[in-house]
């Protein structure tokens, strides 16, 4: 949907998605590398601005844009979605990063502000197809316990693949974001903002 | 410090950090070892940092992809 939701970090930001971002996303979705654990994107430039029509109007549905505070530079993608206002739960992902980029821990600590402090939900999930290990690992390393296998649950061109999918409660959020903050505070002495 | 204790350091943190023993002259890559995520990498190049008192760049923290150049990134910034 279309938001005003910006959460800024020590290294990197979010920022809400806008169509002049189109071109950013076919460049990275596009990457057949980056993007196998992804649904894959078509229709070129036009089908990507189609996509963000749709999606500005699609309630409960938060995608950003990751981007380094120095420089201002896009380094990844982000999303936060299926939020249900009742019951005060969501879903993140969408989550892709630039080859080389190094903000993948504070783009993680910065999606979790957004569920527990800007939205203020109870708890979120992520879905990871179960093959792409590092990311799995990735949630594990953040201190996350709660996961569980869902047996088929993705389809990628016809094929279904197992997702692991972890949970973070907000009384499991202090301690994350803790683990997270520090991370990202030490990263982000690489990437000064003056 | 030698470069030997450089590896011995490397070696020490990859169990720390991962649980990983490794071996002697093995060049294990990001790629081929699951647990070596985004989130443990920094720590390793962290607790690095901290033993040796070097700091990596940004650019050196993104291209250490294996134990070699692990290895070798921080033996260069020992020496300089």
């Amino acid at each position: 949907m279309k938001h005003d939701v910006n959460v800024i970090g020590h290294g990197f930001r979010l920022r809400p998605i806008g169509d002049a971002d189109a071109e950013f996303v076919l460049s990275l979705r596009g990457n057949r590398d980056k993007s196998r654990y992804l649904h894959p994107i078509s229709g070129g430039l036009e089908g990507q601005l189609r996509w963000l029509s749709a999606y500005y109007s699609r309630p409960g549905d938060y995608y950003f844009v990751v981007e380094k505070i120095s420089d201002g530079n896009s380094e990844g993608l982000i999303s936060i979605y299926d939020v249900r206002e009742i019951e005060k739960t969501a879903e993140w992902g969408r989550w892709i990063l630039v080859p080389g980029s190094i903000a993948a821990t504070e783009s993680a600590w910065l999606i979790y502000r957004v569920a527990f402090e800007h939205l203020e939900l109870s708890s979120v999930v992520c879905r990871t197809v179960a093959d792409n290990a590092q990311v799995v690992s990735f949630h594990e390393s953040c201190g996350i316990r709660r996961r569980r296998l869902m047996e088929q649950y993705f389809e990628f061109g016809g094929v279904r693949s197992d997702a692991i999918e972890h949970q973070v409660q907000l009384e499991d959020w202090a301690e994350i974001s803790t683990k997270l903050e520090r991370l990202a505070k030490g990263i982000a002495r690489r990437t000064p903002r003056d | 410090m030698l470069r030997a204790q450089i590896e011995e350091c490397v070696a020490d943190i990859f169990q720390a950090v991962l649980g990983l023993k490794l071996e002697r002259g093995t060049n294990a890559t990001r790629s081929s070892i699951a647990a070596w995520d985004s989130l443990k990498h920094v720590e390793i190049i962290f607790m690095l940092e901290d033993e040796l008192s070097i700091e990596f760049s940004e650019s050196q923290m993104a291209e250490i992809d294996s134990v070699e150049k692990l290895i070798d990134a921080a033996w260069a910034k020992y020496e300089a």
